[in-house]
């Protein structure tokens, strides 16, 4: 990896020129049944997406065979979508149910129907180079939180990333651009890889030096800071984030914000719309503290994912001005950067090629002692310079 | 001192984005003091921990049988206490180095 001279090379690589395999979330479910087509461009293609006559959502390849019409700027018809070209229309199943003017319909007259799923809410299709349907294992669980009344309603948030996604991915393992990019003090930092399953465990405080910026601020804004206070001092968190396939996030998070628990889940999920643009998107819902109305739990959630939204944005500025690069020099306070990649690539090979060691169980846990003592004396210092006449925060 | 493998066994595809890590790990096989389930275990200093299970050490643990059994699937099982327990037990034993990567004393 260096040459003669002892520089090390950046192997860029090259995206792959295949989708991953596995569930990918295309939004909330309910905006969707609003009696319109909607168009997504993702796996790079159209896709539309329509509700029947009873609400059940499908979706299929957005352009028409007939003569290529965009079926998203088409009409729901009954159980169908018509065309807005020649008003052929087609099924859920992909065939095509009539066309008008015609006598009979071709018998090759059938399109692309896309296994889809509702979960938590949330709209999945289903994608597989191979057009298996998955494995009755391979599926969203559900979060419990998205259906009871002790719960806000979820946020939606997207942002079009002109990267490869792999780039969201490599922060399951990313330890210290926490630091960095959002400003949280990690302390404890683990990875667990199974199967179709890929998890964070992540402890971090806030650091008191950025607080005392944004701290000046927010002054004069209402103190009743809870979820935008995600970034202030005296903040613990606790996240559990696991990738369920390829794609959906689930982050269980549990703050000590002051003493007061507070709970969210974050789900953070993308979909590929061509091997170097991907769409991002995320939502949250906060258990609701004692005496919130619904509408002050929501308020919370919003204020929550726009903190978060905002971490998002840190990223993405890291991410579409970054080399691609497959192979990261490490060091040992770095996280399992290739470990995670490893387990990455099932999503982008046929499922009978996948190596045993590829899905097998893989744990890696940080020593967070070298870069805790390295962080602390950075806020410190940070504080002292900022504050001279006060003593620093350690 | 049990077998050293180099990066926990694993082997480079052809062509892909999946390689093994550089950092320089002495991969050991540590059996769990409670279900004899055999893993490769490596450390970068006391705290660090990299394990690599294959299927069937996971199906002999007995932790993660009992955390399937209480419906929870051994991919959201945050660790074996156990097994990490035996980890460190080895490696003060000195069956398993402890050693940063580059290190003299990992040797590789």
């Amino acid at each position: 990896m260096n040459d003669r001279t002892g520089v090390r090379s950046i192997d860029a690589g090259a995206p792959p020129t295949r989708f991953a395999r596995g569930w990918h979330c295309l939004g909330l479910a309910e905006p969707f049944r609003d009696g319109s087509p909607h168009a997504i461009e993702a796996f790079g293609t159209k896709l539309v997406i329509y509700a029947d006559s009873r609400g059940d959502l499908h979706v299929l390849d957005g352009y028409c065979r007939h003569m290529g019409g965009d079926l998203s700027r088409g009409t729901i018809k009954g159980d169908s979508i018509a065309c807005p070209f020649h008003d052929w229309r087609w099924g859920a199943d992909g065939k095509c149910t009539k066309i008008p003017y015609a006598r009979r319909v071709p018998p090759t007259a059938r399109t692309r129907s896309w296994l889809t799923l509702e979960q938590n809410k949330h709209l999945f299709v289903w994608h597989d180079p191979q057009g298996n349907p998955p494995p009755p294992e391979i599926t969203i669980p559900r979060i419990e939180g998205a259906y009871s009344d002790e719960w806000s309603s979820w946020t939606w948030d997207t942002l079009a990333v002109e990267a490869n996604c792999r780039e969201v991915i490599d922060n399951v393992v990313d330890m210290a651009h926490f630091f960095y990019i959002h400003f949280a003090l990690p302390t404890y930092f683990r990875n667990v890889f199974e199967g179709h399953i890929a998890t964070q465990y992540l402890d971090t405080r806030s650091r008191p030096d950025i607080e005392a910026e944004t701290g000046r601020k927010k002054s004069g804004e209402n103190g009743n800071g809870t979820a935008d206070g995600a970034g202030g001092s005296q903040i613990g968190l606790h996240s559990e984030a696991s990738y369920y396939g390829p794609s959906y996030m689930i982050d269980y998070l549990n703050y000590d914000y002051h003493g007061v628990p507070m709970d969210a889940v974050l789900i953070n999920t993308h979909y590929p719309v061509t091997p170097e643009r991907f769409v991002l998107q995320w939502g949250v819902i906060v258990k609701k503290l004692p005496g919130l109305t619904p509408e002050q739990a929501d308020k919370v959630a919003l204020r929550f994912a726009k903190f978060v939204g905002l971490g998002f944005e840190q990223d993405v500025d890291i991410w579409v001005h970054k080399s691609r690069i497959d192979n990261p020099l490490l060091c040992a306070e770095d996280g399992p950067v290739y470990q995670l990649r490893r387990w990455y690539e099932q999503f982008y090979l046929d499922v009978g090629e996948i190596p045993a060691d590829m899905v097998a169980r893989h744990e890696f846990e940080i020593d967070t002692a070298r870069p805790v003592e390295a962080w602390e004396a950075e806020v410190a210092a940070n504080l002292a310079a900022r504050q001279p006449s006060e003593p620093a925060v350690g | 001192m049990a077998k050293v493998h180099v990066a926990g066994d694993w082997q480079a595809l052809p062509g892909g984005a999946a390689r093994p890590d550089e950092r320089p790990s002495s991969f050991c096989e540590v059996a769990c003091r409670e279900c004899g389930a055999v893993v490769l275990a490596a450390k970068f200093s006391v705290y660090h921990t990299s394990v690599q299970w294959d299927a069937a050490a996971v199906r002999q643990c007995a932790e993660f049988a009992r955390a399937a059994a209480a419906g929870l699937p051994t991919p959201l099982v945050e660790r074996c206490a156990s097994l990490r327990a035996s980890i460190d037990e080895a490696a003060l034993a000195g069956r398993v180095p402890v050693a940063p990567p580059w290190s003299e004393a990992q040797g590789s």
